[in-house]
């Protein structure tokens, strides 16, 4: 094999993780190439992960299991040698499991690759104020790595790679905790460095980040390429979606209405082959409020922490019965410690936060549930029993529910979450966003009136996202109120019907609800921009409202 | 972070912990292993190591409990001190003194040194000092280990309590409460290694090779001078006992 400068290349690889019987990687083929952005996906389990593991060295040096066939990074084997010695800059899933726990600052934490590298204290300096500055943390500069939120953390692993300037990038998902701003920011960055020469190679289930940056698509199927092109070749066709792999939100519309391909796959292509003129204007009323009884309430509530400082000042909000409400804002505002305050996992200094009719105050996160339920970010963390069915029947055992009651509702939830078929599995041997919606559904048993959901759709699929927006909205329906911390413009457009912006500690509601979608916190989904042009409000201007008109207005 | 051991060069905190702790094994009981636990809680409390001492106390409790009743209470004759009652051994005791002063000044002094630790500053010195640098950072993530179970446990007891588990104060309810509490737990340390493994690789703790120390922590001649004295102490203290 000639070994091409700044290529990877992969000859026949095969990979199998220890204690499973199927393989990973079958004999894939493939050769990668510089001064563009590769973009892998492919269904659930398809290998795209193992993959980028392999050629980083990190697959078997660190997860154990046999490697058959050959990887090549610029000419050498990566499994011989660390990734930064071959000038690899590889990001994990779980960005935060990247972190030194060596450095106090994040400063400190950037200089930690090009330290060991041994550079000079110049050359280590300028690098880090670079990266700084290209992924907009300096303000960030002097706070603790392992304090920051999940999108900071994001941002600060992606700047700490970027410091030790490697030449290959290998980025898994790193587009799953970005706020849009970041998300804007980081597909400008990928764009530079392949422009300038770089390997980048991602994989992501985000097709509407990836389309407009991606040079050319490989689809894996059971560990093999199935598909390998370009993008906007393939996404305009049925073989990505035949292959398992999200394809974008338009395109899915567009299929959804009956259209033939080759289908738009952009929501300005979709309105140009349909004749329909975009419109950006967002006046109509807001109809999202259901008027119900008040289930959760802010009442002038400071919040802080002792090495953050305020959190939240004079804040105030109702999420009423029924009602599916979405909190917004940048990376680090104070969202998910508005949830733990519902929980009553923190109690406010000064104000009150009133849940189901009670102050939360002398109240502990466990008198709440099973009536509240709360879903953390990174929620596959918790989980314990030896079976996805044994787990979620915790929360109902502990309520003291019977078990037909129990074997009922879990039997429902798992189907509902399309768990059905791995009931009697173990939690451990599933794919994390599986996971992720097993812990869902443990949560989802004991029928709670109020559900506090972290970014509950992070690192899923395009189909698990779809299940979690019917749960909320079934639940919606059913008189369960929703107060959900995202960054998915999908999920908070389809699953919610409110939306509260928090800036600078303070709390406001965002009226009319389709305001939310900007290029401040959150882009407009490619539905709403449809739904807009073809002159539809709420609560007609969802997927399956939307597909339905644009297919009357397509017969017409 | 606040103290004079904060202040001082990593190695400096790191010398005098070991020096206390050579010096409890190897001073003359009873006097010099009191002196030595008196000298530690003395250091301590002068370099803002309170707490170290206190959790010193916390871990020794149940050993020195222990000690009393397996030499004072079940120990041999003659049995001459009298407490609520109980004749204790004199020779029994005599050894629960020396042993359980022993322990508390190696516990107190690796606590204080533990509590007191900044895991960057001392691989920063390490790296000046041109140490190995996979040594140095096998202390800083043995030291580290016990804050980061301990913030997964609390992480862990949130959101257990969340889905509805109650840890109450009757041992029945502690008992219910394990298998959610400590499975989880234990599963996340295995995987804790393998997620430390993971960032060693990627940002390049695991690379040979020279490797810059960004921010060295200055080494004072008084922090030189502490680290010759503890040195020299050991020596006196062992001229003591054994010369």
């Amino acid at each position: 094999m000639v070994a091409l400068r700044m290529t990877i290349a992969v000859r026949e690889l095969g990979f199998r993780y220890p204690a499973q019987p199927a393989a990973a990687l079958n004999d894939l083929d493939l050769e990668i190439h510089p001064g563009m952005i590769t973009w892998l996906t492919g269904a659930l389990g398809s290998g795209t992960s193992t993959l980028l593991l392999a050629a980083a060295g990190l697959a078997p040096r660190l997860t154990g299991g046999e490697r058959r066939g050959r990887v090549l990074v610029d000419g050498s084997d990566p499994a011989e040698q660390s990734p930064l010695a071959l000038a690899i800059g590889y990001l994990a899933p779980s960005p935060s499991l990247q972190l030194s726990g060596i450095a106090p600052t994040v400063r400190a934490e950037l200089a930690v690759g090009p330290m060991n590298l041994g550079l000079g204290h110049d050359a280590i300096a300028k690098r880090v104020e670079h990266a700084l500055a290209r992924f907009d943390l300096t303000a960030l500069a002097d706070r603790a790595p392992s304090k920051l939120s999940g999108g900071e953390t994001q941002r600060v692993v992606l700047a700490a790679l970027a410091a030790a300037a490697p030449r290959f990038w290998l980025l898994d998902e790193p587009f799953a905790a970005l706020d849009h701003p970041s998300r804007g920011m980081l597909q400008r960055i990928l764009r530079t460095l392949a422009d300038e020469g770089a390997t980048v190679v991602v994989a992501s289930e985000d097709a509407e980040a990836m389309h407009t940056i991606a040079d050319r698509v490989v689809v894996l199927a059971h560990g093999r390429v199935a598909l390998d092109g370009d993008p906007r070749e393939l996404l305009v066709g049925d073989a990505l979606h035949a292959h398992g792999a999200d394809t974008t939100d338009t395109a899915a519309l567009a299929t959804a209405a009956g259209f033939e391909a080759p289908r738009p796959f952009t929501p300005a292509a979709l309105l140009k082959q349909i004749g329909v003129t975009p419109d950006n204007t967002c006046d109509e009323q807001d109809q999202g409020v259901s008027g119900g009884c008040p289930v959760f309430e802010l009442r002038n509530v400071a919040f802080g922490y002792a090495e953050r400082g305020v959190v939240l000042r004079d804040a105030s909000m109702v999420v009423h019965r029924g009602e599916a409400c979405g909190l917004f804002g940048v990376n680090g505002a104070g969202k998910s410690t508005l949830l733990r305050l519902a929980m009553a996992l923190e109690h406010p200094q000064m104000g009150a936060v009133i849940v189901l009719d009670h102050s939360t105050s002398g109240r502990h996160p466990e008198d709440l549930a099973p009536r509240v339920a709360m879903l953390t970010q990174q929620p596959e963390r918790q989980l314990f029993a030896t079976s996805v069915k044994q787990e979620c029947r915790f929360t109902a055992e502990h309520a003291g529910w019977d078990r037909a009651r129990i074997d009922a509702r879990v039997a429902d939830s798992l189907d509902q979450l399309g768990l059905g078929g791995v009931a009697d599995k173990h939690p451990g041997d599933l794919p994390l966003p599986m996971r992720r919606l097993v812990a869902l559904a443990a949560v989802l048993v004991a029928e709670p009136e109020l559900l506090l959901l972290d970014e509950p759709t992070a690192g899923l699929d395009h189909a698990s996202r779809r299940r979690v927006i019917d749960v909320v909205r079934d639940r919606s329906q059913r008189g369960v109120s929703t107060l959900a911390v995202t960054h998915d413009p999908v999920f908070a457009h389809e699953a919610l019907d409110r939306a509260v912006r928090i800036e600078d500690g303070a709390v406001q509601a965002v009226l009319p609800f389709r305001a939310i979608f900007d290029d401040r916190v959150l882009a407009i989904p490619p539905v709403l921009i449809v739904a807009r042009a073809l002159h539809l409000t709420r609560p007609d201007d969802r997927f399956r409202e939307v597909a339905a008109a644009l297919a009357a207005h397509r017969l017409r | 972070m606040s103290g004079l051991a904060h202040r001082a060069h990593p190695f400096t905190p790191a010398t005098v912990a070991l020096a206390l702790a050579v010096m409890a094994l190897v001073a003359p009981p009873p006097q010099g292993t009191l002196l030595v636990y008196v000298v530690t809680v003395g250091i301590a409390l002068l370099t803002g190591g309170i707490r170290g001492v206190i959790l010193g106390v916390v871990v020794c409790l149940p050993f020195w409990i222990l000690l009393v009743i397996m030499h004072g209470v079940m120990g041999d004759a003659p049995r001459a001190i009298a407490v609520l009652g109980v004749a204790l051994s004199t020779a029994g005791m005599a050894w629960a003194l020396e042993q359980g002063l022993r322990l508390a000044a190696i516990v107190t002094a690796s606590l204080v040194f533990a509590t007191s630790f900044d895991p960057h500053r001392f691989l920063q010195a390490a790296i000046a000092r041109g140490w190995r640098f996979d040594m140095a950072f096998l202390v800083v993530a043995t030291l580290d280990a016990a804050d980061r179970l301990r913030e997964q446990a609390v992480r862990l007891r949130e959101a257990q309590r969340t889905r509805g588990l109650r840890i109450g104060r009757s041992l029945l309810s502690k008992s219910r409460a394990i298998p959610a509490l400590v499975f989880p737990l234990m599963l996340m340390s295995v995987m804790e290694a393998d997620e430390r493994a993971l960032a060693l690789e990627t940002r390049g703790l695991t690379l040979v090779g020279p490797r810059t120390s960004i921010d060295p922590p200055h080494d004072r001649s008084i922090d030189r001078m502490i680290r010759w004295a503890a040195l020299l102490l050991v020596g006196a203290t062992a001229w003591w006992r054994f010369g």
